[in-house]
Protein backbone atom coordinates (compact mmCIF):
# COMPACT_ATOMS: atom_id res chain seq x y z
CA UNK A 1 0.00 0.00 0.00
CA UNK A 2 2.83 2.43 1.20
CA UNK A 3 4.75 0.96 -2.13
CA UNK A 4 1.77 2.10 -4.43
CA UNK A 5 1.10 5.60 -2.52
CA UNK A 6 4.57 6.04 -3.51
CA UNK A 7 4.17 5.25 -6.95
CA UNK A 8 1.28 7.89 -7.10
CA UNK A 9 3.47 11.12 -5.74
CA UNK A 10 6.12 10.83 -7.81
CA UNK A 11 5.04 9.03 -10.72
CA UNK A 12 6.53 6.59 -13.36
CA UNK A 13 10.54 5.45 -12.70
CA UNK A 14 11.84 3.90 -15.87
CA UNK A 15 11.39 0.51 -13.53
CA UNK A 16 8.22 0.86 -12.59
CA UNK A 17 7.38 1.88 -16.20
CA UNK A 18 8.85 -1.49 -17.49
CA UNK A 19 6.78 -2.90 -14.90
CA UNK A 20 3.80 -1.48 -16.65
CA UNK A 21 4.97 -2.06 -19.70
CA UNK A 22 4.76 -5.75 -18.74
CA UNK A 23 2.22 -6.35 -17.69
CA UNK A 24 0.19 -4.24 -20.32
CA UNK A 25 1.90 -4.08 -23.83
CA UNK A 26 0.86 -7.59 -25.34
CA UNK A 27 -3.10 -6.37 -24.44
CA UNK A 28 -2.72 -2.86 -26.27
CA UNK A 29 -0.74 -4.28 -29.30
CA UNK A 30 -3.81 -6.80 -29.47
CA UNK A 31 -6.49 -4.17 -29.20
CA UNK A 32 -5.27 -2.19 -32.14
CA UNK A 33 -4.50 -5.32 -34.35
CA UNK A 34 -8.32 -5.99 -33.95
CA UNK A 35 -9.09 -2.97 -35.22
CA UNK A 36 -6.32 -2.57 -37.72
CA UNK A 37 -5.64 -6.44 -38.78
CA UNK A 38 -1.99 -4.85 -39.34
CA UNK A 39 1.06 -6.73 -37.33
CA UNK A 40 3.18 -4.24 -37.67
CA UNK A 41 0.98 -1.09 -37.41
CA UNK A 42 -0.52 -2.70 -34.03
CA UNK A 43 3.19 -2.88 -32.90
CA UNK A 44 4.13 0.44 -33.92
CA UNK A 45 1.12 2.23 -32.42
CA UNK A 46 1.64 0.43 -29.13
CA UNK A 47 5.25 1.57 -29.12
CA UNK A 48 3.87 4.95 -29.56
CA UNK A 49 1.34 4.33 -26.96
CA UNK A 50 3.88 3.48 -24.24
CA UNK A 51 6.03 6.83 -25.40
CA UNK A 52 3.25 8.86 -24.81
CA UNK A 53 2.65 7.64 -21.26
CA UNK A 54 6.21 7.90 -20.30
CA UNK A 55 6.05 11.93 -22.08
CA UNK A 56 3.12 12.85 -19.65
CA UNK A 57 4.33 10.79 -16.92
CA UNK A 58 4.24 13.56 -14.36
CA UNK A 59 0.76 14.35 -15.26
CA UNK A 60 -1.07 10.71 -15.62
CA UNK A 61 -1.65 8.72 -12.44
CA UNK A 62 -0.13 5.26 -12.87
CA UNK A 63 -3.21 3.59 -11.46
CA UNK A 64 -5.46 5.34 -14.52
CA UNK A 65 -2.25 4.96 -17.18
CA UNK A 66 -3.93 1.85 -18.28
CA UNK A 67 -7.18 3.78 -18.96
CA UNK A 68 -4.72 6.68 -20.38
CA UNK A 69 -2.92 3.23 -22.65
CA UNK A 70 -6.19 2.43 -24.70
CA UNK A 71 -7.27 6.17 -24.93
CA UNK A 72 -4.65 6.33 -26.77
CA UNK A 73 -4.61 3.49 -28.89
CA UNK A 74 -7.83 4.26 -29.99
CA UNK A 75 -7.12 7.42 -31.31
CA UNK A 76 -3.49 6.19 -32.80
CA UNK A 77 -5.59 3.26 -34.67
CA UNK A 78 -8.58 5.34 -35.73
CA UNK A 79 -6.24 6.45 -39.02
CA UNK A 80 -5.78 3.05 -39.29
CA UNK A 81 -8.59 1.00 -39.90
CA UNK A 82 -9.43 -0.43 -42.92
CA UNK A 83 -12.74 0.51 -44.61
CA UNK A 84 -12.94 -2.77 -46.97
CA UNK A 85 -12.76 -6.41 -45.51
CA UNK A 86 -9.69 -7.05 -43.85
CA UNK A 87 -7.97 -10.37 -42.98
CA UNK A 88 -7.45 -11.43 -39.44
CA UNK A 89 -4.68 -14.20 -39.06
CA UNK A 90 -4.08 -15.65 -35.59
CA UNK A 91 -1.65 -18.71 -34.11
CA UNK A 92 -2.15 -21.46 -32.13
CA UNK A 93 -0.36 -21.57 -29.58
CA UNK A 94 -0.70 -25.56 -29.28
CA UNK A 95 0.12 -25.69 -32.76
CA UNK A 96 3.11 -23.61 -32.68
CA UNK A 97 5.08 -26.11 -30.86
CA UNK A 98 4.89 -29.31 -32.78
CA UNK A 99 5.15 -28.69 -36.51
CA UNK A 100 6.39 -32.04 -37.38
CA UNK A 101 3.67 -34.93 -37.76
CA UNK A 102 0.13 -33.15 -38.72
CA UNK A 103 -2.61 -35.88 -37.59
CA UNK A 104 -5.19 -35.85 -39.15
CA UNK A 105 -7.44 -33.87 -35.61
CA UNK A 106 -4.57 -31.17 -36.02
CA UNK A 107 -5.62 -30.70 -39.40
CA UNK A 108 -9.17 -30.66 -38.82
CA UNK A 109 -8.46 -27.82 -36.02
CA UNK A 110 -6.61 -25.94 -38.79
CA UNK A 111 -9.29 -25.70 -40.67
CA UNK A 112 -11.35 -24.54 -38.04
CA UNK A 113 -9.26 -22.25 -37.14
CA UNK A 114 -9.33 -20.76 -40.67
CA UNK A 115 -13.37 -20.40 -41.06
CA UNK A 116 -13.29 -18.86 -37.42
CA UNK A 117 -10.60 -16.07 -38.29
CA UNK A 118 -12.72 -15.53 -41.92
CA UNK A 119 -15.87 -15.10 -39.21
CA UNK A 120 -14.21 -12.80 -37.13
CA UNK A 121 -13.36 -10.34 -39.62
CA UNK A 122 -17.25 -10.19 -40.89
CA UNK A 123 -17.71 -9.20 -37.31
CA UNK A 124 -18.06 -5.35 -36.72
CA UNK A 125 -14.86 -3.84 -35.59
CA UNK A 126 -16.78 -3.47 -31.57
CA UNK A 127 -17.67 -6.91 -31.90
CA UNK A 128 -14.51 -7.95 -32.68
CA UNK A 129 -12.79 -6.05 -30.43
CA UNK A 130 -14.65 -7.38 -27.34
CA UNK A 131 -14.60 -10.98 -28.42
CA UNK A 132 -11.23 -11.42 -29.07
CA UNK A 133 -10.39 -9.05 -25.52
CA UNK A 134 -12.43 -11.98 -23.91
CA UNK A 135 -10.85 -14.86 -25.58
CA UNK A 136 -7.20 -14.10 -26.11
CA UNK A 137 -6.40 -11.44 -23.69
CA UNK A 138 -8.69 -13.14 -21.08
CA UNK A 139 -9.61 -10.41 -20.10
CA UNK A 140 -13.23 -10.62 -17.90
CA UNK A 141 -16.26 -8.44 -19.37
CA UNK A 142 -15.66 -6.44 -16.17
CA UNK A 143 -11.91 -5.49 -17.26
CA UNK A 144 -12.79 -4.94 -20.92
CA UNK A 145 -15.81 -2.35 -19.58
CA UNK A 146 -13.35 -0.63 -17.61
CA UNK A 147 -10.95 -0.61 -20.48
CA UNK A 148 -13.00 0.75 -23.60
CA UNK A 149 -15.25 2.94 -20.99
CA UNK A 150 -18.09 0.36 -21.59
CA UNK A 151 -20.53 -0.60 -18.76
CA UNK A 152 -20.95 -4.67 -18.38
CA UNK A 153 -23.91 -5.15 -20.00
CA UNK A 154 -23.07 -3.12 -23.08
CA UNK A 155 -19.85 -5.66 -23.19
CA UNK A 156 -21.75 -8.50 -22.67
CA UNK A 157 -24.31 -7.30 -25.22
CA UNK A 158 -21.27 -7.24 -28.34
CA UNK A 159 -20.02 -10.42 -27.00
CA UNK A 160 -23.82 -12.47 -27.40
CA UNK A 161 -24.04 -10.56 -31.06
CA UNK A 162 -20.20 -11.96 -31.76
CA UNK A 163 -21.09 -15.40 -30.94
CA UNK A 164 -24.16 -15.22 -33.01
CA UNK A 165 -23.19 -14.22 -35.52
CA UNK A 166 -19.74 -16.38 -35.59
CA UNK A 167 -22.06 -19.41 -35.02
CA UNK A 168 -24.24 -18.58 -37.93
CA UNK A 169 -20.88 -18.64 -39.90
CA UNK A 170 -19.28 -21.56 -39.05
CA UNK A 171 -22.61 -23.48 -39.30
CA UNK A 172 -23.35 -22.41 -42.71
CA UNK A 173 -19.74 -23.59 -43.74
CA UNK A 174 -20.03 -27.04 -42.10
CA UNK B 1 -24.26 -23.99 -24.58
CA UNK B 2 -24.15 -25.61 -27.69
CA UNK B 3 -20.66 -27.70 -28.72
CA UNK B 4 -20.42 -25.22 -31.72
CA UNK B 5 -20.56 -22.44 -29.42
CA UNK B 6 -18.14 -24.41 -26.99
CA UNK B 7 -16.13 -24.42 -30.08
CA UNK B 8 -15.59 -21.46 -31.09
CA UNK B 9 -15.01 -20.26 -27.58
CA UNK B 10 -12.46 -22.32 -26.71
CA UNK B 11 -10.29 -22.64 -29.98
CA UNK B 12 -10.19 -18.57 -29.97
CA UNK B 13 -8.97 -19.33 -26.49
CA UNK B 14 -5.72 -21.07 -27.93
CA UNK B 15 -4.95 -18.01 -30.25
CA UNK B 16 -2.64 -15.41 -30.07
CA UNK B 17 -1.99 -12.56 -32.26
CA UNK B 18 1.82 -12.67 -34.65
CA UNK B 19 4.32 -10.87 -34.48
CA UNK B 20 7.21 -9.46 -35.87
CA UNK B 21 9.11 -7.68 -33.48
CA UNK B 22 9.33 -9.50 -29.90
CA UNK B 23 8.02 -7.45 -27.13
CA UNK B 24 12.09 -7.04 -25.82
CA UNK B 25 12.84 -5.97 -28.52
CA UNK B 26 9.79 -3.26 -28.42
CA UNK B 27 10.87 -2.56 -25.02
CA UNK B 28 14.57 -2.12 -26.77
CA UNK B 29 13.14 0.54 -29.31
CA UNK B 30 10.76 2.15 -26.88
CA UNK B 31 14.13 2.29 -23.82
CA UNK B 32 15.85 3.74 -26.98
CA UNK B 33 13.47 6.17 -27.35
CA UNK B 34 12.87 7.12 -23.75
CA UNK B 35 16.68 8.14 -23.54
CA UNK B 36 16.34 10.38 -25.96
CA UNK B 37 13.54 12.02 -25.57
CA UNK B 38 14.55 13.20 -21.82
CA UNK B 39 18.75 13.78 -23.09
CA UNK B 40 16.53 16.10 -25.42
CA UNK B 41 14.59 17.68 -22.64
CA UNK B 42 17.25 17.38 -20.27
CA UNK B 43 19.74 19.65 -23.24
CA UNK B 44 16.80 21.70 -23.63
CA UNK B 45 16.51 22.54 -19.82
CA UNK B 46 20.38 23.19 -19.75
CA UNK B 47 20.98 25.01 -22.85
CA UNK B 48 17.65 27.38 -21.37
CA UNK B 49 19.85 27.92 -18.19
CA UNK B 50 22.60 28.69 -20.19
CA UNK B 51 20.54 30.89 -22.49
CA UNK B 52 19.51 32.91 -19.46
CA UNK B 53 22.55 32.78 -17.54
CA UNK B 54 24.68 34.08 -20.49
CA UNK B 55 22.00 36.69 -21.20
CA UNK B 56 22.43 38.14 -17.29
CA UNK B 57 25.92 37.93 -18.21
CA UNK B 58 25.43 39.98 -21.18
CA UNK B 59 22.96 42.84 -19.79
CA UNK B 60 25.51 42.87 -16.75
CA UNK B 61 28.48 43.40 -19.50
CA UNK B 62 26.24 45.80 -21.49
CA UNK B 63 25.44 47.87 -18.20
CA UNK B 64 29.02 48.23 -17.10
CA UNK B 65 29.89 49.08 -21.15
CA UNK B 66 27.03 51.41 -21.36
CA UNK B 67 28.32 53.11 -17.56
CA UNK B 68 31.30 53.26 -18.40
CA UNK B 69 31.72 54.62 -21.95
CA UNK B 70 28.45 56.38 -22.63
CA UNK B 71 29.62 59.81 -23.26
CA UNK B 72 29.04 62.74 -21.29
CA UNK B 73 26.97 65.35 -23.47
CA UNK B 74 26.96 69.66 -22.77
CA UNK B 75 24.93 71.34 -25.01
CA UNK B 76 24.48 75.54 -24.40
CA UNK B 77 20.46 76.63 -25.83
CA UNK B 78 20.13 80.11 -27.56
CA UNK B 79 21.92 83.00 -25.21
CA UNK B 80 23.28 80.36 -22.83
CA UNK B 81 27.14 80.46 -21.92
CA UNK B 82 28.19 77.84 -19.87
CA UNK B 83 31.60 77.35 -17.92
CA UNK B 84 31.64 73.24 -17.92
CA UNK B 85 34.95 71.66 -15.72
CA UNK B 86 36.04 68.22 -17.45
CA UNK B 87 37.59 65.41 -15.35
CA UNK B 88 41.10 66.66 -15.63
CA UNK B 89 40.35 69.77 -14.61
CA UNK B 90 40.41 71.26 -17.80
CA UNK B 91 37.90 74.07 -17.99
CA UNK B 92 35.49 74.95 -20.88
CA UNK B 93 33.73 77.85 -21.57
CA UNK B 94 31.23 77.17 -23.89
CA UNK B 95 29.37 79.67 -25.95
CA UNK B 96 25.57 79.75 -27.08
CA UNK B 97 24.36 77.02 -29.37
CA UNK B 98 27.30 74.76 -28.28
CA UNK B 99 27.89 71.31 -27.84
CA UNK B 100 30.72 69.06 -26.33
CA UNK B 101 31.03 65.48 -26.01
CA UNK B 102 33.22 63.17 -24.03
CA UNK B 103 33.62 59.90 -22.41
CA UNK B 104 33.78 60.74 -18.49
CA UNK B 105 34.96 57.42 -17.19
CA UNK B 106 38.22 56.86 -19.53
CA UNK B 107 38.45 61.08 -19.78
CA UNK B 108 41.86 61.27 -17.54
CA UNK B 109 43.69 58.74 -19.78
CA UNK B 110 42.34 59.92 -22.99
CA UNK B 111 41.72 63.54 -23.13
CA UNK B 112 39.37 63.48 -25.99
CA UNK B 113 36.67 65.73 -26.97
CA UNK B 114 33.61 66.27 -29.97
CA UNK B 115 33.12 69.90 -30.21
CA UNK B 116 31.08 72.37 -32.26
CA UNK B 117 30.16 75.45 -31.57
CA UNK B 118 32.45 78.11 -30.00
CA UNK B 119 34.16 77.66 -26.85
CA UNK B 120 37.31 79.16 -24.91
CA UNK B 121 39.59 76.34 -23.67
CA UNK B 122 41.96 76.51 -20.55
CA UNK B 123 43.53 72.66 -20.78
CA UNK B 124 45.22 71.46 -17.38
CA UNK B 125 48.74 70.11 -18.46
CA UNK B 126 49.60 66.49 -19.04
CA UNK B 127 48.91 64.35 -22.07
CA UNK B 128 47.56 65.07 -25.23
CA UNK B 129 44.51 66.43 -25.53
CA UNK B 130 42.29 66.46 -28.37
CA UNK B 131 39.48 68.37 -29.68
CA UNK B 132 37.21 66.39 -32.34
CA UNK B 133 35.76 68.93 -34.96
CA UNK B 134 34.10 67.38 -37.54
CA UNK B 135 37.40 66.65 -39.71
CA UNK B 136 39.81 68.89 -38.09
CA UNK B 137 41.60 67.79 -35.10
CA UNK B 138 43.38 70.36 -32.63
CA UNK B 139 45.74 68.95 -30.17
CA UNK B 140 47.20 70.54 -27.21
CA UNK B 141 49.21 70.31 -24.74
CA UNK B 142 48.72 72.82 -22.26
CA UNK B 143 47.36 75.56 -22.99
CA UNK B 144 44.39 78.13 -23.19
CA UNK B 145 42.94 78.54 -26.88
CA UNK B 146 39.53 79.08 -28.36
CA UNK B 147 37.65 77.26 -31.17
CA UNK B 148 34.87 78.86 -33.32
CA UNK B 149 33.47 75.73 -35.16
CA UNK B 150 30.18 76.17 -36.86
CA UNK B 151 29.14 74.53 -40.02
CA UNK B 152 31.71 74.77 -42.72
CA UNK B 153 33.63 77.31 -40.66
CA UNK B 154 36.64 76.26 -38.09
CA UNK B 155 38.84 78.60 -36.61
CA UNK B 156 41.64 78.02 -33.92
CA UNK B 157 42.62 80.75 -31.86
CA UNK B 158 45.72 79.98 -29.61
CA UNK B 159 46.19 82.42 -26.27
CA UNK B 160 49.40 80.44 -25.06
CA UNK B 161 51.29 77.42 -25.05
CA UNK B 162 50.97 75.71 -28.68
CA UNK B 163 48.31 74.19 -30.31
CA UNK B 164 48.86 71.49 -32.93
CA UNK B 165 45.88 71.71 -35.48
CA UNK B 166 45.33 68.91 -38.00
CA UNK B 167 42.95 68.01 -40.97
CA UNK B 168 43.38 64.87 -42.90
CA UNK B 169 45.68 66.53 -45.30
CA UNK B 170 47.99 68.64 -43.36
CA UNK B 171 48.91 69.65 -39.92
CA UNK B 172 49.89 73.22 -38.45
CA UNK B 173 51.39 74.56 -35.19
CA UNK B 174 49.96 77.66 -33.91
CA UNK B 175 51.34 79.69 -31.38
CA UNK B 176 50.33 81.96 -28.51
CA UNK B 177 48.62 85.30 -30.38
CA UNK B 178 48.07 83.55 -33.90
CA UNK B 179 44.77 81.93 -35.13
CA UNK B 180 43.70 79.49 -38.13
CA UNK B 181 40.61 78.97 -40.00
CA UNK B 182 39.50 76.24 -42.20
CA UNK B 183 36.29 76.73 -44.63
CA UNK B 184 34.81 73.58 -46.37
CA UNK B 185 37.52 71.56 -44.85
CA UNK B 186 40.31 73.31 -46.32
CA UNK B 187 43.29 74.08 -43.23
CA UNK B 188 43.67 77.74 -44.25
CA UNK B 189 46.71 79.50 -42.21
CA UNK B 190 45.28 83.39 -41.40
CA UNK B 191 48.63 83.54 -38.65
CA UNK B 192 46.52 87.19 -38.22
CA UNK B 193 47.23 88.60 -34.77
CA UNK B 194 44.77 88.94 -32.47
CA UNK B 195 43.33 90.44 -29.14
CA UNK B 196 43.03 87.75 -26.47
CA UNK B 197 40.61 89.83 -24.80
CA UNK B 198 38.29 90.53 -27.86
CA UNK B 199 38.63 87.15 -28.76
CA UNK B 200 37.11 85.74 -25.27
CA UNK B 201 34.94 88.78 -24.99
CA UNK B 202 32.21 86.57 -25.47
CA UNK B 203 32.58 85.21 -22.40
CA UNK B 204 31.29 88.18 -21.11
CA UNK B 205 28.31 88.61 -23.36
CA UNK B 206 30.29 91.02 -25.63
CA UNK B 207 31.08 89.68 -29.27
CA UNK B 208 34.32 91.71 -31.27
CA UNK B 209 34.69 91.36 -34.56
CA UNK B 210 36.97 92.57 -36.51
CA UNK B 211 36.97 92.33 -39.91
CA UNK B 212 34.46 89.11 -39.89
CA UNK B 213 32.25 88.03 -42.61
CA UNK B 214 28.81 89.45 -42.14
CA UNK B 215 26.94 86.08 -42.14
CA UNK B 216 28.80 85.33 -38.88
CA UNK B 217 28.02 88.04 -37.34
CA UNK B 218 24.40 87.53 -38.06
CA UNK B 219 24.82 83.65 -37.08
CA UNK B 220 26.09 85.49 -34.06
CA UNK B 221 23.06 87.07 -33.18
CA UNK B 222 20.81 84.71 -34.11
CA UNK B 223 21.96 82.78 -31.03
CA UNK B 224 22.80 84.95 -28.90
CA UNK B 225 18.67 86.68 -28.84
CA UNK B 226 17.41 83.50 -30.26
CA UNK B 227 16.19 85.18 -33.08
CA UNK B 228 15.90 84.51 -36.68
CA UNK B 229 17.91 87.36 -39.30
CA UNK B 230 16.22 87.62 -42.67
CA UNK B 231 18.72 89.00 -45.38
CA UNK B 232 20.30 88.58 -48.18
CA UNK B 233 23.34 90.01 -50.29
CA UNK B 234 25.47 89.32 -47.11
CA UNK B 235 28.02 87.79 -48.82
CA UNK B 236 31.22 90.03 -49.20
CA UNK B 237 30.29 92.14 -46.21
CA UNK B 238 33.10 92.11 -43.68
CA UNK B 239 32.03 93.96 -40.38
CA UNK B 240 34.16 95.32 -37.08
CA UNK B 241 32.59 96.27 -34.08
CA UNK B 242 31.09 95.02 -31.66
CA UNK B 243 27.71 94.39 -29.73
CA UNK B 244 26.44 92.78 -26.56
CA UNK B 245 23.71 90.35 -25.61
CA UNK B 246 21.58 93.05 -23.23
CA UNK B 247 19.50 94.47 -25.83
CA UNK B 248 18.86 93.17 -28.74
CA UNK B 249 17.38 96.53 -30.70
CA UNK B 250 20.65 98.35 -29.87
CA UNK B 251 22.49 95.21 -30.88
CA UNK B 252 20.79 95.46 -34.60
CA UNK B 253 21.62 98.49 -34.78
CA UNK B 254 25.00 98.46 -33.74
CA UNK B 255 25.79 96.08 -36.46
CA UNK B 256 23.46 96.96 -39.18
CA UNK B 257 23.21 100.76 -38.99
CA UNK B 258 27.33 101.54 -39.68
CA UNK B 259 27.27 99.04 -42.93
CA UNK B 260 24.10 101.06 -44.38
CA UNK B 261 20.81 98.80 -44.20
CA UNK B 262 17.74 99.41 -42.30
CA UNK B 263 15.76 96.66 -40.00
CA UNK B 264 12.64 95.99 -39.18
CA UNK B 265 12.27 93.98 -35.62
CA UNK B 266 9.24 92.30 -35.03
CA UNK B 267 9.01 89.80 -32.27
CA UNK B 268 11.31 86.96 -32.68
CA UNK B 269 12.11 88.17 -36.55
CA UNK B 270 14.32 90.93 -37.83
CA UNK B 271 14.53 91.90 -41.64
CA UNK B 272 16.91 93.19 -42.91
CA UNK B 273 16.92 95.94 -46.09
Amino acid sequence: MAKERNIFERGFDLESFKQFFDDHFTEIKNFIYYKTSAVDISEDLAQECFLKVWERREKINPETAKNYLYTVAKNLAVDHIKKQKSFFTFINKKQKTDDGETPLYVLEEKEFDQQLQKAIADLTEKQRVVFLMNRIDDLTYKEIAGRLGLSVKAVEKRMMQALKLLKEQIAQKI
Amino acid sequence: MSDHEEKILSAAKGWEVPESRSKEEIWDALEKQIQESDDSKNFSRVSFKWLVAASIVLMAFGLVFLLFFQSTTVETGIAEVRSVELPDGSRVVLNANSRLGYVASSFERNRQLDFSGEAYFEIEPGAAFTVYLDGVEVTVLGTTFNIYARNETKEVKCMTGKVQVSDTNSSVILESGLSISTSKGKLEEVASNFEISNAISWQEGKFLFTNAPLSRVVKELEIQYGVTVQADGLEGRYYSGYFDNTNLEKAVKKVFSPMGYSYEISDKKILIK
